[in-house]
């Protein structure tokens, strides 16, 4: 039994390891933070946010200051796709996100169909699927 | 005297009584305000609900009030006169007798209603055997601070009991932002409020109505307490021709379905709500999720203020624990008191995780909170709160984000998964003088333009409505224009990267540009954060919003120098700021958060409305959208290269799709080669306290200890009150070092 847990990571029940759901990577033991199996990365948020207006001349310029913020990128050590984007501030651990009791998602899932993809919504309305995802889910 | 009365227990005893029904000052009870839990049944209720319940009526009930709700909510808001509401931040509701909300109505703002069960209680509790104040047919109660209830003290609430006869068995309310209380600003709301006594009218729960009509004296205290008498008194009518109207259809289900059937249906909806929430909550991994947020800017300085939660699921039960988070501030409004975070969590419950549920206090009855007293998400009754939806927003975001978290790989969900919606009250705060020469302060309906995060299986939406609030509104700008003493001189232009990238990326939200016409004084405010760290979150690897600032041209008239060289002007932020077209003019970028100032005509006074959360890996977004957000003018040019790692022909806009691959490929391998392991990085860069250069309060690596910016760090309950120093003065001895070293450059140093 494999249970979802974010849109690239899953828990196998059996052997209670997280998995990577774009390249079926075995990361590590469920029981313990899945960033500990990932490879980090402290990018600068001015990489991403691009200003606006012209840093040389306006300290706010619509791009974050490096000096408060800091994203730590989480990246999957077999297929390099991007776990998570955690924003935080330089020098601060990585935030356990996810912390998951496995013997009652055992208890729980005992009675439960394994599930491929993301639940539906009251919408009824599932993921959509895209060919360029580069993974089969 | 007996000698009970005479012996030391005795003497206590009576002293103790004679107390507490002598109390000095009521003020708000801690009893009252720290229980957001539902009233026990009534005895009536009991009796009802003992027999067999006929759920096809109560469906048939709920039906019928929520549509009364909806259409007393459309009549008021096509009838108040203040901008906020007739964009739709209001709500209509029913209580029971003992004050839990059971149905609140489907547009708005439901934040309002589900929080008035403290100012009812209180009523009950304080006010209904008192002779002076009594709760009879026909009374209407206002309430404004919530110190006693309610949000924030620029949203007004209307409330009314509604008999049976002699029978007290339901409340009725028409709450809604009004806005302009006689603040130390305009609006209610504004950076430069230091003191809760800075923070205008101060209403605990008032009657304000006898006999179905609106108390002169009263109405006339409200209103001298006010930049905006007028508007005051039509919106107490609006309100109060609301809450009639939901007493009528309460009474003509009375008579259509009889007594027992609507109050079994009140209570039996609360129970409804309450069973199916314990049910949901039971489907849900045991487990904790935590999310990490931060406040920004204390309104005056910029300081990080941890404001991390953590939601722990385990049965059919939640808790959200707020410890760690920053200290109060004595002088900064940017405090929030604990019940304002209880009513926030509810707003995401009903708006995010549980929709399709009847909007309601019982929504939060699983749920336990954890905080540290004397901190800002649960500060005292004495520091100052204007600004509490700082705080406050961030338990949007941080239940937004953890609910995705446990709800991903449920079988079952009642909402999409998605990214944060932008959690900021981006909006300008006017004051001045009207077009008409009339007394205004209050805010532009921009507000409830924040953009929706990213969803599972879509992108987000482009400034759709506030994290707050449903199906609302953000006005029209030639409305204002042809109130108010300025122009829209930029209307609702999108930006280029203003958006969180992502698989599916967060909405997109406008930038505008208010340009002072006319000379009576009139100014502008501006009273967020999120300028230096984002304010919103991504999800699963998806990016978050980018910053914001405010930008002004001042020292000129743009409106004069437009009439000699109209091609000067561009409706355009970074045009106007990067290129400066208007010569000898002033050009400033400031921090959100920017106090209240007259503006002279021709001034320009620019900000934008924010982004939503991006969801999943950039590199997983199909080129083809990539390519429609780059010809929307949605992302740069860049950010198509770069970071979507899109290979396409810029002239005619074409994916070439094999190098397309081919750099995502070349992507994927070098952030494996950048990145480290959770050794490295932690023996790199995880460091044992904040960084020295910035002001950080709240702890930090989960420490014990909670840091307080200049004032060191100590356990919760132990710091000093946080007073910070005035930015003039800062700046004042900044300017005055520096003009002592020149001095001394110039050998002028001890010289008059």
């Amino acid at each position: 039994m494999k249970v979802l847990v974010t849109e690239y990571l899953r828990i196998n029940l059996e052997t209670e390891q997280w998995e990577c759901r774009s390249c079926n990577h075995v990361h590590g033991s469920a029981r313990e933070n899945y960033k500990k199996f990932m490879l980090i990365y402290d990018r600068d948020p001015r990489e991403i946010h691009r200003p606006l207006l012209d840093p040389a001349r306006y300290q706010f310029n619509f791009s974050p200051d490096p000096k408060a913020c800091v994203i730590y990128e989480y990246y999957c050590s077999s297929c390099g796709t991007l776990v998570e984007a955690e924003y935080t501030v330089p020098g601060h651990e990585p935030l356990h996100d996810i912390e998951f009791d496995i013997d009652a998602l055992k208890a729980q899932w005992a009675t439960r169909e394994e599930m491929r993809e993301g639940g539906t919504d009251t919408a009824g309305v599932v993921p959509a699927k895209h060919a360029s995802c580069g993974h089969p889910h | 005297m007996n000698a009970e009365i005479l012996s030391a227990a005795g003497h206590q005893a009576t002293e103790k009584a004679f107390l507490k029904a002598n109390k000095a000052f009521l003020g708000p009870d801690p009893e009252i305000m720290r229980d957001h839990h539902l009233a026990p049944r009534s005895a009536r209720e009991e009796k009802i609900l003992a027999a067999v319940q006929d759920h096809a009526l109560h469906a048939e009930l709920r039906l019928q009030l929520q549509a009364a709700l909806d259409e007393t909510f459309d009549i008021a808001e096509m009838t108040v006169a203040t901008p906020a509401a007739q964009c739709g931040d209001m709500s209509t509701a029913i209580f029971t007798a003992s004050g839990d909300s059971t149905l609140v109505s489907t547009r708005g703002v439901a934040g309002f209603s589900v929080s008035l069960h403290y100012p009812i209680r209180y009523i009950r509790k304080y006010f209904e055997n008192d002779p002076t104040v009594g709760v009879h047919p026909g009374d209407g109660f206002l309430i404004n601070d919530c110190r006693f209830g309610g949000i924030h003290s620029p949203d007004q609430h209307l409330f009314m009991p509604v008999f049976n006869g002699k029978e007290l068995i339901a409340w009725v309310c028409c709450a809604m932002h009004e806005g302009e209380i006689g603040a130390k600003v305009p609006g209610g709301m504004g950076p430069t409020i230091e003191s809760k006594w800075d923070e205008g009218f101060k209403g605990s729960p008032i009657k304000l109505v006898e006999n179905y009509r609106l108390k002169t004296d009263l109405v006339t205290l409200v209103q001298n307490n006010s930049r905006e008498p007028q508007i005051i008194l039509a919106d107490l009518k609006a309100r109060l021709a609301a809450c009639r109207r939901i007493e009528q259809r309460i009474f003509d289900a009375l008579q259509q379905y009889g007594d027992d059937a609507v109050i079994g249906f009140f209570r039996a909806n609360i129970e409804f709500v309450r069973d199916e929430t314990k049910r949901r909550i039971r489907e849900m991994p045991d487990g904790t999720v935590r999310v990490r947020l931060f406040c920004d800017d204390t309104m005056r300085e910029p300081a990080l203020m941890n404001s991390s939660m953590a939601f722990t699921k385990k049965n059919d039960r939640i808790t959200l624990d707020l410890r760690g988070a920053a200290p109060q501030f004595a002088n900064r409004p940017i405090n929030s008191l604990r019940q304002s975070q209880t009513v926030t969590l509810l707003i995401s419950l009903m708006h995010y995780v549980w929709p399709d549920l009847p909007s309601c206090q019982a929504l939060l009855e699983q749920f336990d909170i954890e905080t540290d007293p004397g901190s800002f998400v649960d500060c005292d009754q004495e520091v100052p709160v204007a600004l509490c939806m700082q705080p406050m927003f961030k338990v949007i975001t941080a239940a937004e984000l953890a609910f995705s978290k446990f709800y991903y790989g449920m079988p079952k969900r009642y909402a999409k998964i998605k990214a944060g919606w932008f959690n900021q009250p981006q909006t300008i705060i006017y004051g001045g003088l009207n077009q008409h020469m009339d007394s205004v302060g209050n805010m532009c309906g921009d507000l409830n333009g924040m953009a929706g995060g990213a969803k599972c299986d879509a992108d987000g939406e482009h400034s759709l409505a506030p994290n707050f609030g449903a199906y609302t509104d953000i006005g029209e700008a030639e409305h204002a224009e042809e109130n108010l003493p300025f122009i829209y001189a930029i209307s609702k232009k999108i930006w280029p990267d203003n958006c969180g990238f992502g698989k599916y990326r967060g909405g997109s939200a406008y930038q505008y540009g208010l340009m002072r016409f006319g000379t009576q004084p009139f100014g502008f405010q501006t009273f967020t954060g999120g300028s230096y760290f984002p304010s919103t979150q991504g999800l699963f690897g998806g990016y978050a919003c980018p910053v914001y600032a405010v930008a002004r041209i001042r020292g000129k008239n743009l409106l004069d120098e437009m009439k000699a060289k109209p091609e000067l002007f561009q409706a355009s932020m970074e045009y106007l700021m990067n290129q400066r077209p208007f010569e000898g003019a002033t050009y400033e970028a400031l921090p959100m958060a920017v106090p209240f100032e007259f503006y002279a005509e021709g001034e320009l006074f620019m900000m934008s409305q924010g982004a939503g959360g991006g969801y999943g890996d950039v590199l997983e977004r199909d080129p083809e959208l990539v390519m429609k957000d780059l010809r929307e003018g949605l992302i740069s040019p860049e950010t198509a290269r770069d970071l979507y790692c899109v290979a396409y022909d810029e002239a005619l806009m074409v994916v070439d799709a094999a190098r397309t691959v081919a750099r995502r490929q070349a992507q994927r391998q070098a952030r494996k080669a950048r990145g480290m392991s959770w050794d490295e990085f932690h023996a790199k860069k995880v460091k044992p306290q904040p960084p020295d250069d910035i002001l950080y309060f709240g702890s930090w690596n989960k420490s014990p200890e909670i840091y307080a910016g200049p004032y060191g760090k100590g356990l919760p309950g132990q710091l000093p009150p946080i007073y910070m120093p005035d930015p003039m003065v800062v700046e004042n001895q900044r300017l005055q070092a520096r003009v002592a070293e020149l001095e001394a450059q110039a050998g002028l140093a001890g010289k008059p």
